[in-house]
């Protein structure tokens, strides 16, 4: 992965948010594995599972991470999604409760990590469109407000999910390389942590100059 | 022994030599050098003895966690320990530093003799490794040797600038944040140097990730003692605090988590068992990568469990977040590992950032911390109880009736019994399952035997049935009839109907 011979891989952490049973997992399976309800789900875990995209030349790796979805859970969103480059936030189209949730959701990611996040909103079940509660129209008003996009999907007839997670990639490519352009350094602690010096040291008398600097100021 | 007095009857005098030596009339005892056991105590409190200051360095940091208040006299000795080893790094940094001149005075650089990285690597590790991490740095000199001369150089360089810094960092008392700063930059700036400086052009990917790996195992198992120390004891607080809280809290069964763990089956005890000395097991790394591993075989070993637990019950989809976590939290809780938020704390901080970033390792690490934050944050609506009966089951009070999933709701079930009696209930499962399928196996055999009568009976009585249907009688045997013999018959006939025999 040496810059110099091949060209880089961006690694991006995504965070599946979403109440419990609105599908975040089976959108998963379905997106790394193509199967859905089936036995032979080859993972023997579906909570962190990582996909390869190339996007016109671009290699970015995703690294999914599933959420719990249980009410005593919601107050740990923080830790899950700190530090992430994407969210997919999911709601179930036969759940009015589920979508209030996700916009709860938008609210603390927006809070917490600011614009640096890209979010798309998945509408899940849309083979279940008789029993829909949330209309269409208001979720998309919604997203567009929020600066997501909206997409609706269903895990069990395999619609829209590619278009998700290709949709957020080729998002946080987008914002990773305006990051790099301004100097931060995209999927690293550091570059948000604020302290960014960076030291190489080319000779022995810088090492050794380091070494008497932190002597004195330590 | 003889001297003192010769007006004390024989049997008075040796008792006077069993008398204590402070002469407070009680008995003393050889092993308390002749006191009796209060004034031994009395005498090993006075801080001024020697042997106790000897004893104390040894002790771990765990001895100060025993201690539920600091005592001052501790600190004193703590103090003085501290003292004398800073003195002892000055010197070794004093050897090194020379061995450092040496090496790069020496005008033909040769980098070709193998001892002369040893020397170089020994000359580090001596200053702060005791010989417990030997092996680690076996295995790094031995890495080292793979990698080409210059290249061994220029990391073993880095390495060795950044742990002398540390180390001088931690001597002058600077804050985990300040050394986690320090660490994170230096792994920063090694990365980008191995990824553009024309030493490491040639290298693969996977040979500068190794390399990044090694370095940071180095630094770190290297640095571990000063700088888990630092943080230990800014953390000292919360650990026990947690420590506290989770046992408090061991009356908590999985079904209280809605995790579907059967809890008394001796095939999941087993692998709850391995799940639990992962944890735990943690403690004892250096390195966070090696801590890391732990945590990541401790979920390894979860997801086994919810695999068996799930497929008796016909479930056989991988499992989610949403049920990983609540078994996580239902390991930390039996585990209680030592020094939770310390050990939290230094991988977050010492960590190659990266690996926590996005890897599956810092997928399972993140979830461990957001149990430890639900454990600490926990209430009875946590757990689907009234607030009652929260309080009472935390107190102590109450204990909540049996319930584990999947087992008879006997009220005697209680998954929450010693090891001992674990054990015993995991054999008397076995046992059972052995004694079903020995009655399995006596039915089998009498059927067995039953069968075989049976069998015996049956072609008896149909032979039988065969012999009755077909009874045997003798036929007289047929001969071949010659055509000339039945001449004789002939022979009476009259003349015209004789035939003529030819012959
Ligand atoms: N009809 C329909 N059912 C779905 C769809 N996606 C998921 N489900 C079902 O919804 C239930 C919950 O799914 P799961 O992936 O476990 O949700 P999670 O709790 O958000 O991870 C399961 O029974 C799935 O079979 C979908 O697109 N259509
Ligand atoms: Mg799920």
């Amino acid at each position: 992965m040496s810059s110099n011979a091949t060209a880089k891989a961006y690694t991006f952490k995504v965070v599946l948010l979403g109440e419990g049973c609105v599908g975040k997992t089976s959108l998963v399976i379905r997106y790394v594995e193509d199967k859905f309800n089936d036995k032979h789900v080859s993972t023997l875990q579906a909570s962190f599972l990582s996909k390869k995209l190339n996007l016109n030349g671009t290699r970015a790796n995703l690294a999914i991470w599933d959420t719990a979805g249980q009410e005593r859970f919601h107050a740990l969103g923080p830790i899950y999604y700190r530090e992430a480059n994407g969210a997919v936030l999911v709601y179930d189209i036969t759940d009015e409760d589920s979508f209030t949730r996700v916009k709860n959701w938008v609210k603390e990611l927006r809070t917490m990590l600011g614009n640096s996040v890209c979010l798309c909103i998945a509408g899940n079940k849309i083979d279940l469109e008789r029993g829909r509660v949330v209309p269409i129209e208001e979720a998309e008003k919604y997203a567009k407000s929020v600066g997501a996009k909206h997409y609706s999907t269903s895990a069990k007839l395999n619609r829209g999910i590619q278009d998700v997670f290709l949709e957020l990639t080729q998002r946080m490519i987008e914002s990773a390389k305006e990051k790099e352009e301004r100097g931060e350094r995209p999927g690293s602690l550091l570059g948000q942590g604020g302290r960014n010096s960076v030291q190489v040291l080319s000779s022995d008398e810088e090492a050794a100059a380091i070494a008497e600097k932190s002597g004195c100021c330590g | 022994m003889e001297p003192e007095s010769g007006k004390k009857s024989r049997g008075i005098k040796v008792q006077s030599d069993l008398f204590c030596k402070s002469g407070c009339g009680f008995y003393g005892n050889s092993n308390w050098q002749g006191y009796c056991s209060k004034c031994w105590k009395d005498r090993l409190q006075q801080p001024s003895k020697s042997e106790n200051v000897s004893r104390s360095p040894k002790s771990s940091p765990f001895a100060r966690h025993r201690q539920s208040s600091p005592s001052g006299s501790f600190w004193a000795v703590f103090s003085r320990f501290e003292e004398k080893r800073s003195q002892q790094h000055e010197k070794r940094t004093r050897t090194m530093k020379s061995l450092f001149k040496k090496s790069h005075q020496s005008p033909s650089r040769d980098f070709s003799s193998v001892p002369f990285l040893e020397e170089m690597l020994d000359g580090v590790t001596g200053s702060s490794a005791s010989s417990e991490n030997t092996p680690s740095s076996d295995a790094f000199t031995e890495y080292l040797k793979t990698l080409s001369k210059p290249i061994a150089i220029d990391v073993l360089r880095h390495i060795n600038s950044v742990t002398q810094k540390m180390q001088k960092m931690c001597e002058a008392g600077a804050s985990p944040e300040e050394l986690s700063d320090t660490a994170k930059e230096f792994y920063q700036s090694l990365n980008d140097r191995l990824r553009n400086h024309p030493t490491f052009g040639e290298a693969t990917s996977e040979q500068l990730e190794s390399m990044m790996d090694f370095t940071e195992k180095n630094v770190m198992t290297r640095l571990y003692k000063s700088v888990f120390f630092a943080l230990s004891a800014q953390n000292e607080d919360k650990d026990l605090e947690i420590q506290k809280r989770i046992r408090s809290l061991n009356w908590i069964s999985a079904a209280h988590l809605d995790c579907f763990i059967d809890e008394l089956r001796p095939d999941i005890m087993a692998l709850i068992d391995k799940a639990i000395f992962s944890a735990i097991e943690m403690d004892a790394r250096r390195a966070p990568q090696d801590k890391l591993s732990c945590i990541v075989k401790c979920s390894k070993n979860i997801f086994e469990i919810l695999r068996v637990s799930r497929e008796r019950f016909g479930n056989v989809e991988a499992a989610s977040a949403d049920e990983f976590l609540p078994a996580l939290i239902f390991i930390v809780l039996r585990a209680n590992p030592p020094r939770l938020h310390s050990n939290i704390n230094y991988i977050d901080k010492f960590c190659n950032p990266g690996r926590l970033l996005s890897g599956e390792a810092g997928y399972y690490f993140t979830n461990l911390c957001c149990a430890v934050e639900f454990i600490e944050k926990m209430n009875h609506e946590s757990l689907n109880l009234t607030k009652d009966e929260f309080d009472r089951f935390m107190s102590g009070e109450a204990l909540p009736p049996g319930v584990v999933f999947g087992a008879n709701l006997d009220s005697l079930e209680a998954p929450w019994l010693c090891e001992g009696v674990r054990i015993m209930r995991g054999n008397l499962v076995t046992l059972n399952e052995l004694a079903s399928r020995d009655t399995k196996l006596e039915i089998g055999l009498d059927d067995l035997i039953t069968d075989g009568a049976t069998f015996v009976d049956g072609v008896e009585k149909m032979v039988d049935d065969v012999m009755a249907g077909t009874p045997l009688t003798s036929q007289p045997h047929k001969r071949p009839i010659a055509l000339d013999d039945a001449a004789e018959a002939t022979e009476n006939l009259p003349p015209p109907l004789t035939p003529q025999i030819l012959k």
